[in-house]
């Protein structure tokens, strides 16, 4: 399957801070979470997607173009929600995103029409009329999903959608984004820094770690169908892992509660608990199958409701 | 169920038309930046200011203009270019807030940042500021010179025949234009260096101010050389207007020398305007 975007050995730099550094990876059809810490390059890889940025080394292509070169000819067959929702309080949300429209070259009249069917489409069939100021954050970013979407781009970069919201707010936003990655058919691209919405949106994902591409592949791929046997103990879960670790399993601590530790391996189950009373610790729970990317690899997790 | 009944698919659906290219979104902006700033198609708070400061720019035409019906013939009356000195506080506070308003909520509210990934750039972006500001600007440098030129000429003041007519009519329309885009090219350049309306309006009025008088006590009491006059934003685009109209003018410069000042003051603005924005795209 063609790429919808690709980076070839990308490198930026900020004068001597160097945001991106041989970044490569392929962008595919469905949603695509950019996952890294905050500076790990997310906003940086973005403006590069989106041709403000040029790249100080590499190739980047999108939608079969040269962003730097192909100008307003590719931003049109791309939505971006910035960051920000910081709009201009005063303005209703209908008009805002009919003017964005209008910006990215749709005709005046179906920018009207086309910027209620997106309101409606994002749950702002009632607010649309109502002036941005006046809104919750999470209907400001709605109106900021909105105006992404409404000109029917092939790419969508949504930077943060999740920023500022409640965890209610939160999970509706990445259920909207998953709707429309998967319902409405759009190619999208969701920057976090939370593991937890990447992987609850996402089918594939590119982990950006101090400007490299640490990880990059579908959801499945990485997980690579392994279900490991998962340990959580009250305390002690590093001294258990390496117990595990000297009788021959490879246990990964993620903290000092909680292991992983492959499932295939023969005696697995039997020494994890050996191990447990070896060491009198307490288990809560030992459970194959329920896998994440959090388990598999070192990275921050969401915070805890 | 009536033959008339449609139901209505208000449903998302996928875009199959035209879609236009950077001019039309190039002049979408310039005319919603000029409705913006005028307060139109916004809240009654926002149309009060640009009425009342356009009303008193208007008011001394009008009261030309009755002065005009009263007048006996070969009574002395203001020049176009001497009309000026009676807006021009008019002119400064609507150059400090209009120009403000067309760019610094754009990078306040972040929207600026989705004009940089429209079909608009840096480049293009600023020039459709430019020409709103241009745009609005002339309504107070233009059309009340234009109220005064008309009432003179209704009333048998005006210039004596056709050409004469035509002539002053493009001194006018010249004079004005030259004016918004001077004051307005160098507001939105000042506008830039802040994303607060109240900052930039105060170094604007500042910066006309402070540049005219640490001028005037330069060439006053320090005997500067004639040319330093062609560093006064304050002064300079008016004494312009009285070579314009072959008037009698305060600096000792040759014309082009001053036309040549103020077309650099008005391409270093929007040299200004073009660094910044690219550099603003770029963030």
């Amino acid at each position: 399957m063609a790429a919808i975007a690709s980076a070839d050995h990308v490198q930026r730099k900020y004068g001597h801070v160097l945001a991106l550094s041989d970044v490569t990876f392929e962008l595919q059809k469905g949603v695509t979470g950019l996952l890294g810490a905050n500076g790990a390059g997310k906003t940086t890889l973005i403006s590069l997607l989106l041709g403000v940025l040029r790249p100080d080394a590499g190739k980047l292509e999108v939608l079969g173009m040269d962003p730097l070169k192909a100008g307003y000819k590719l931003r049109q067959r791309i939505g971006y929600a910035p960051e920000d929702d910081r709009f201009p309080p005063d303005v209703k949300a209908s008009e805002l995103v009919r003017h964005f429209a209008e910006m990215r070259g749709i005709p005046h009249r179906s920018a009207v029409v086309r910027a209620s069917e997106v309101l409606f489409e994002v749950g702002l069939g009632e607010e649309r009329f109502r002036p941005i100021g006046t809104m919750s954050t999470g209907q400001r970013q709605r109106v900021k999903l909105a105006q992404a979407l409404v000109h029917d781009p092939e790419l969508v970069l949504l930077d943060e959608p999740t920023n500022g919201l409640d965890p209610i707010q939160r999970d509706d936003m990445l259920a909207l984004v998953r709707r429309i990655g998967t319902d409405l058919g759009f190619t999208v691209l969701i920057s976090s820094h939370l593991l937890g919405e990447v992987e609850q949106v996402s089918d594939n994902v590119v982990m950006l770690e101090g400007g490299k591409v640490a990880r990059s592949g579908s959801v499945k791929s990485l997980l690579g169908g392994e279900t490991p046997l998962v340990v959580e103990v009250v305390q002690g879960a590093r001294r258990l892992a390496d117990v595990l670790a000297s009788k021959g399993f490879a246990a990964t601590a993620k903290d000092d509660l909680r292991l992983t530790v492959p499932a295939s391996t023969d005696g697995v189950h039997d020494a994890v608990m050996a191990g447990v009373v070896e060491l009198d610790l307490e288990l809560r729970r030992m459970e194959q199958g329920a896998a994440t990317l959090g388990d598999l690899f070192d990275l921050d997790e969401a915070p805890a409701r | 169920m009536s033959a008339q009944a449609q139901i209505a698919d208000r449903r998302f659906q996928h875009y199959e038309g035209r879609r236009l290219g950077v001019a039309y979104s190039f002049w979408t902006l310039v005319v919603h930046s000029i409705l913006w700033v005028l307060g139109l198609k916004r809240s009654a708070r926002y149309k009060i200011v640009p009425i009342i400061v356009i009303a008193i720019a208007y008011l001394p035409s009008l009261v030309l203009i009755v002065v005009v019906t009263v007048a006996p013939p070969g009574t002395q009356l203001p020049g176009y270019p001497d009309f000026y000195q009676f807006i021009t506080a008019a002119i400064y506070i609507f150059v400090a807030l209009t120009a403000p308003e067309l760019i610094c909520p754009d990078r306040r509210h972040g929207t600026l940042r989705m004009y940089m990934t429209s079909n608009l750039g840096p480049t293009t972006y600023i020039a459709a500021k430019l020409v709103a500001v241009w745009a609005v600007l002339a309504i107070v440098t233009t059309g009340p010179v234009l109220i005064e030129f008309a009432g003179y000429s209704l009333f048998g003041h005006g210039p004596a025949g056709l050409v004469k007519s035509l002539e002053t009519l493009g001194e006018v329309v010249g004079s004005g234009l030259m004016l918004a885009v001077f004051f307005g090219s160098v507001a939105l350049a000042v506008s830039s260096l802040t994303d607060r309306n109240a900052f930039a309006a105060a170094g604007i009025i500042l910066g006309f101010l402070l540049t005219g008088a640490a001028l005037g006590i330069l060439q006053g009491p320090l005997k500067a050389p004639d040319w330093v006059a062609l560093l006064n934003v304050n002064q300079l685009p008016f004494q312009l207007v009285f070579r314009f109209y072959q008037s009698f003018s305060t600096i000792n410069v040759p014309t082009w020398q001053m036309a040549a000042a103020a077309a650099a003051w008005v391409l270093a603005a929007i040299g200004l305007l073009v660094v910044r924005y690219r550099a603003e795209g770029r963030r």
